[in-house]
C-alpha cells in the first residue's frame, strides 16, 4: 500500500471543502497544493465518489466533476465545511506568527497586527500551557526590514550601503531584493545584486544605508571591483579542515557546506565548500587552533602569513 | 476498490456528521456502507474506526438516544466540533497568515501550518496580500527528530537519547518545551540524572529518540517558563576594550563605535563586548588591521590564539 488510510482519509475530507471553494483546479495543482502526486489525487477522488450519505443512490453521494481537466463539487454532502484546526497546525502557526512579530521593531504597527493574531490561536488551544515557544530575542530586529519588505512586496529595487565582511570593504549597491530568511540567528536577505551581477545573499545588520530606488538602472553600471573575487585567492580544489571538539559551534553553524569524512574524540575531518577563501581564512584565524587546514598548502601558508603579521602588532609594541 | 477502509471510514464520518440524532451501532452497521460480517468483526471494525477517527481529531459523540432505554448508546459528530470556528477572520488575516505558513520550507513545521492554511482557504476568504507591504521570511527548520520531541513534550512521555556535549551519554528528560533560539532549535526539560531542569541543543542529539513510559507520566511545573532557561547563555557582564584599526579597514567594527583619527595610518575606537569569546573571533577577523591596546587580557588571549595558529 503506496499511503497509510488515515492519512489517506484526512486528505480526502480536506479536499471537498477546499474544491469547494477553488474551484476548477487541475489534478497537478491540487496534487502541488495538497504536496502529494496526481497519481494520489486521482485516487481520492475516485475514492469520494463512490462515498455518501447512506441510502448511496445517486442524490446522496458526493457529486464531483472533471470538465476538461478542472475539477470542481457539484454536490459535497456533509463535508461542505473545513475541518477544525488540530494542535499541530495551531502550534506551527502561532511559532511562524512569533517568529514575524520577532523580525519587526517595537514600534512596528504591523507587530501589533501579527501579535493579535497570534493570541487569538493561543486562545483556541484548550491547553493554555503552550511550551513551544519561540524566543522574543531570537533575532535582533533591523531598522530596515520595513523598507526592504515594502520593496519586496512592491517589486521595487533598493540602493544599500553593505559592509561586507570577506572583503572588508563598504560598498554602495542596487538590488532587485527577493527574499528575507534567517539562518544561524541572523536575518539575510537575498536578492540579485548589480554590482556582481548575480544573486547574492546580506546580512540585514551589514546594511548601513538602504532607500527604495527611484531612479531607473543604470544600464552599463559596472564597478571596479566587478570580479567578486580575488583571483590569487581561486581555490583549485575543497579546503580539508580538521576541527576539534572545542571548536563545534564552527562546525555546526556551518553544517550545510561541511561534508564530514571522518570522526575520533579528538576532532572532525571534514571537506568545506566554500566559495571565498577569504572567508575561511578570516574565520578560522579568529577559532586559534580549534580548527586548522589540512589541505591545499597554499591556504594553509596564507593563514599562519595573516597570523604572522596580527602577531606582529603586539611584537613590535612590546619592542 | 482496493481501499475499503478509507472509503468505510469516509462514509462513516459523513453519516455521523449528517445525521440529526445519535445513530445506534446497529443503524451504522446497517446504513453505513462498509460494515460487512459477523456481529462481532463489526463491532471491533467499528472501535478501530472510532478510535482512527479520533486520532484524526474528529471527535465522537456518545449519548443516550432516547430517555426510556438509558443503556442504548448513540453516536454522532457534532458539526461545530467538528468544523473550523477561529471567529471571524478577515482577509487580512489570512493574508498574514499565508505568510507565517510559509516561514517554514521543510519538515513537521512546514507539513502542520501548510495544511492549516489549506483549511483556512477553504472557508470562502480571499486573500488580501495587496496592501500587506510584507516579505516573505523563511525560518530556520528544525532537525528530523524534532517531531519525536514534539510528540513527547505533547503527550508527557519521558525521553531518551543520547546527547554530545564533553562526551556522549545517554540522557533521561522529561520536555518542558521547545525554543528556536539565535538559529538554533533547543530542548529544555527535567534531566533524571542530574535532577535538575537542563538546556539540550537539539543538533547534538546524536540518534534517535525513545519514549520510556506512559503518556502523562510527568507534569510541567506551572511556574516553567522557557526563556528563562535560554536566556542564561545571555548573562554576562559588559567590557569595554581600546583598540586600533587601520584607516578604511575593519568596517564592521567601525559602525559600532565611535571613531576617532589616532595618525596617519591608524584610528581609535573603544567597543563593548559580553563574550570574550565571540568579541576574539570578531576581532581577529580583520587580522593585522586591527591592534587592541586595552585590556591587556583581551591581548595576551588574542596573542596566544594567534600563536596556537602559528603552531
Amino acid at each position: 500500500m503506496s499511503e497509510n488510510a488515515l492519512d489517506r482519509t484526512a486528505r480526502a475530507l480536506d479536499l471537498i471543502p477546499f474544491i469547494l471553494e477553488n474551484p476548477g483546479l487541475t489534478i497537478e495543482e491540487l496534487a502541488k497544493e495538497f504536496e502529494t502526486t496526481p497519481k494520489e489525487i486521482t485516487k481520492d477522488l475516485n475514492l469520494l465518489f463512490v462515498c455518501g450519505l447512506p441510502g448511496y443512490t445517486p442524490l446522496e453521494l458526493i457529486d464531483l466533476s472533471f470538465e476538461s481537466g478542472s475539477v470542481s463539487v457539484i454536490e459535497p454532502q456533509s463535508l461542505d465545511r473545513p475541518r477544525k484546526l488540530n494542535r499541530r497546525e495551531v502550534i506551527s502557526l502561532i511559532l511562524a506568527l512569533e517568529g514575524l512579530a520577532t523580525l519587526r521593531s517595537d514600534g512596528d504597527k504591523l507587530r501589533l497586527e501579527i501579535l493579535k493574531l497570534r493570541d487569538s490561536l493561543v486562545a483556541t488551544i484548550k491547553d493554555a500551557n503552550l511550551q513551544l515557544a519561540t524566543h522574543e530575542e531570537f533575532l535582533p530586529p533591523s531598522p530596515f526590514l520595513q523598507i526592504i519588505e515594502g520593496a519586496i512586496s512592491g517589486r521595487s529595487d533598493l540602493n544599500i550601503e553593505y559592509l561586507s565582511g570577506n572583503r572588508d570593504e563598504r560598498s554602495e549597491r542596487r538590488v532587485t531584493p527577493a527574499q528575507l530568511y534567517t539562518e544561524n540567528g541572523f536575518i539575510y536577505l537575498i536578492g540579485y545584486c548589480f554590482k556582481s551581477e548575480a544573486d547574492r545573499t546580506f546580512r540585514l545588520d551589514r546594511i548601513v544605508k538602504c532607500e527604495r530606488a527611484t531612479e531607473l538602472v543604470a544600464t552599463s553600471e559596472t564597478s571596479t571591483s566587478s570580479t567578486q573575487f580575488n583571483s590569487d585567492h581561486n581555490l583549485t580544489e575543497e579546503p580539508i579542515l580538521e576541527i576539534s571538539h572545542r571548536a563545534r559551534n564552527f562546525l555546526e553553524e556551518n553544517a550545510a557546506v561541511l561534508t564530514i569524512l571522518s570522526t575520533n574524540p579528538d576532532f572532525t575531518l571534514a571537506q568545506i565548500a566554500v566559495l571565498d577563501p577569504e572567508w575561511l581564512i578570516r574565520s578560522v584565524l579568529g577559532l586559534g587552533g580549534a580548527v586548522t587546514v589540512r589541505s591545499p598548502a597554499t591556504l594553509r601558508s596564507q593563514i599562519h602569513q595573516r597570523a604572522q603579521e596580527t602577531l606582529d602588532r603586539y611584537n613590535s609594541r612590546l619592542r | 476498490m482496493s481501499d475499503p477502509k478509507t472509503e468505510r471510514l469516509l462514509n462513516l464520518t459523513m453519516a455521523l456528521l449528517a445525521t440529526r440524532r445519535y445513530l445506534t451501532k446497529i443503524e451504522i452497521f446497517q446504513s453505513v456502507a462498509g460494515y460487512s460480517g459477523a456481529p462481532e468483526a463489526m463491532e471491533r471494525m467499528f472501535e478501530r474506526d472510532k478510535d482512527d477517527l479520533r486520532s484524526l481529531g474528529i471527535a465522537i459523540e456518545v449519548g443516550n438516544l432516547d430517555n426510556y432505554f438509558e443503556d442504548e448508546l448513540g453516536y454522532r459528530i457534532f458539526p461545530s466540533s467538528y468544523g473550523l470556528d477561529i471567529g471571524e477572520i478577515t482577509a487580512r488575516e489570512l493574508a498574514l497568515l499565508s505568510i507565517a505558513a510559509h516561514s517554514w520550507s521543510e519538515g513537521v513545521l512546514s507539513k502542520s501550518s501548510q495544511s492549516a492554511l489549506r483549511k483556512l482557504r477553504s472557508l470562502g476568504i480571499s486573500l488580501d496580500t495587496e496592501d500587506l507591504a510584507m516579505g516573505w521570511a523563511r525560518f530556520e527548520n528544525p532537525q528530523p527528530n524534532f517531531d519525536q520531541f514534539w510528540q513527547g513534550l505533547e503527550e508527557r512521555k519521558t525521553l531518551q537519547f543520547n546527547y554530545s556535549s564533553a562526551t556522549l551519554a545517554k540522557r533521561t528528560v522529561d520536555a518542558y518545551g521547545l525554543t528556536l533560539w539565535r538559529g538554533f532549535w533547543y530542548l529544555v526539560g527535567f534531566d533524571h540524572d542530574r535532577r535538575e531542569i537542563r538546556v539540550f541543543k537539539l543538533i547534538r542529539v546524536a540518534d534517535q529518540v525513545a519514549t520510556v513510559g506512559k503518556s502523562g507520566s510527568y507534569s510541567i511545573p506551572s511556574d516553567f517558563v522557557i526563556s528563562n532557561y535560554v536566556k542564561f547563555f545571555g548573562a554576562e557582564d559588559k567590557h569595554e576594550a581600546r583598540m586600533l584599526i587601520r584607516k578604511d579597514k575593519a568596517q564592521i567594527l567601525r559602525s559600532e563605535g565611535v571613531v576617532e583619527p589616532h595618525d596617519n595610518d591608524w584610528d581609535q575606537i573603544t567597543l563593548t563586548y559580553e563574550f570574550q569569546e565571540t568579541f576574539l573571533r570578531k576581532l581577529l577577523w580583520f587580522g593585522p588591521d586591527v591592534q587592541v591596546l586595552e585590556p591587556p587580557s583581551l591581548i595576551a588571549a588574542i596573542v596566544k590564539r594567534v600563536m596556537e595558529v602559528l603552531a
